[in-house]
């Protein structure tokens, strides 16, 4: 099972710092390292969708999250 | 009040060094950036090295210019330089052999970092933490080694003044190897080939002495707060960083911590050059030799060449694409004064910096008088679909005679 992290790095972008894809990328490093899982700002930004296995989506939205003192709603 | 121009500025390698320590120029922007990237990655024991890097460079230069003076006159060297380096003020009257339980209400980090992030979880102070676990050891004779120091309070937690305790026991924070001498590249400069740009230099050399804590022990210029700062002190923060994510992550963690390094220095570019270029000293006596875009960046560049950053000069200055030197640049010499050398560039800060400089030209309307001072219009700069791209090429630390970096479209 996967899921698209373009909608939460969009809303992240659309209320956080212009480096946040970085910031929330440093901060999930740990658990994405222990997944084998690479993941760049460039990677986010040039590509339409991007799908990752649920656990890494649910670390990147708690990353995020914490970095934004906010809560993710998909869709909104 | 610590008298600056007791201490000459070197005009051969764009420096000032005070009490062993080079000295370097930063805004709040930058710092507070660098210490908020620092804390973000939390499985790093960041305080270790965020504590241990004041209280390194600080023993260092307290050592050398305590020298000689006995306990009451050194106390008031180190409430001094805290003061007139813009990191606010500090009463240590109290401090004894056992130490001193200090408060204050005038704090470099804990403004700013209120004033740019708004409240904090955690004490951010590390700076005087380690500014006074230093200033103990060298005024009472101790050993860093056997202090333990702690930040108790805080005003960016809400708390009505900062409080720290200094006293003996296990030492609580990093310590390093003692430093390697500064070694200069004495190698053949290219100018930035600009006609006025002895002119501008000339006229602002021996300025930086005028840019000391006021009343509040801060240091307002510019539109921004700015700090004299220990550059081994900022640039241990830097490069402990980069170590911790490595070693966290290898190749990839050491890119990403890169990327974040490069962007505190991209917010200096934006806030500090362009609260330069929109100064009164700009506007008097910058302006009137500057015809084109490239001027704008080249007056700049000879401006900041009297503030102790090394010497920044162009090789190459388009819109799409210039190429940035530093000679004697202060991460380089700082890196290699601690470290040793390294196989990639490490002036993340001084690219950054070179970066944000081109996005401020040629990105914002500031040659016709745009003025940039908010988080907004850096927000909407660096998210230009028109951003520059960065290339650190080469670094003294490396081996090569200079710093050099490409910026390009």
């Amino acid at each position: 099972m996967s899921r698209d992290i373009k909608p939460l790095f969009d809303w992240a972008n659309k209320i956080g710092d212009a480096n946040i894809n970085n910031r929330i990328l440093a901060k999930a490093m740990p658990a994405l390292i222990a997944a084998k899982f690479v993941l760049t700002d460039t990677m986010i930004r040039e590509d339409i969708s991007f799908d990752v296995p649920y656990d890494i989506f649910d670390v990147l939205k708690k990353s995020a999250e914490e970095l934004l003192n906010a809560s993710y709603e998909e869709g909104k | 009040m610590f008298d600056i121009n007791k201490y000459e500025f070197d005009q051969e390698h764009n420096c000032l060094e005070i009490g062993g320590e080079a000295m370097v120029f930063h805004c709040h922007h930058y710092m507070m950036n660098l210490q908020r990237t620092i804390l973000d990655a939390d499985y790093i024991q960041s305080e270790l090295f965020l504590v241990g890097s004041a209280a390194d460079a600080l023993y260092c230069q307290l050592s050398n210019l305590c020298e000689g003076l006995d306990i009451d006159a050194s106390k008031k060297m180190a409430q001094d330089i805290y003061k007139t380096f813009g990191y606010g003020l500090i009463d240590l009257s109290d401090m004894d052999a056992d130490g001193i339980e200090l408060q204050t209400t005038k704090s470099f980090f804990s403004q700013n970092w209120v004033l740019k992030y708004g409240a904090s979880k955690k004490p951010v102070d590390y700076y005087t933490t380690g500014f006074l676990a230093a200033a103990y050891a060298v005024i009472y004779d101790k050993n860093l080694e056997d202090i333990f120091a702690q930040q108790s309070s805080c005003m960016a937690c809400g708390d009505t003044n900062n409080t720290f305790i200094i006293r003996q026991g296990a030492c609580n924070f990093a310590r390093y190897p003692k430093k390697q001498a500064t070694v200069f590249k004495d190698v053949a400069k290219v100018s930035l080939n600009w006609e006025y740009e002895e002119l501008i230099t000339n006229a602002f050399l021996g300025a930086h002495a005028t840019m000391v804590g006021n009343e509040d022990g801060l240091i307002p210029a510019f539109g921004v707060y700015l700090v004299r700062t220990q550059s081994d002190y900022i640039n241990r923060l830097q490069f402990e960083f980069a170590k911790a994510m490595s070693d966290v992550a290898g190749e990839y963690g050491e890119t990403l911590a890169g990327e974040l390094l490069m962007e505190a220095g991209h917010a200096c570019g934006f806030f500090t050059y362009g609260g330069i270029m929109n100064s009164v000293e700009w506007e008097g006596a910058v302006k009137p030799y500057l015809k084109t875009k490239e001027d704008w960046i080249k007056g700049l560049a000879a401006i900041v060449n009297t503030m102790g950053w090394g010497y920044h000069t162009a090789v190459e200055l388009s819109e799409q694409r210039a190429i940035f030197r530093n000679y004697n640049d202060f991460e380089d010499l700082s890196y290699m004064r601690m470290y040793g050398t390294n196989k990639h560039p490490i002036h993340w800060a001084n690219s950054g910096g070179f970066t944000g400089l081109m996005q401020l030209v040629y990105n914002t309307d500031i040659v016709n008088g745009e003025k940039i001072e908010t988080e907004e219009g850096f927000r909407a700069m660096r998210r230009s679909k028109v951003g520059y791209k960065t290339k650190m090429t080469k670094g003294i630390s490396c081996g090569d005679d200079y710093l050099e970096v490409e910026i390009y479209l």
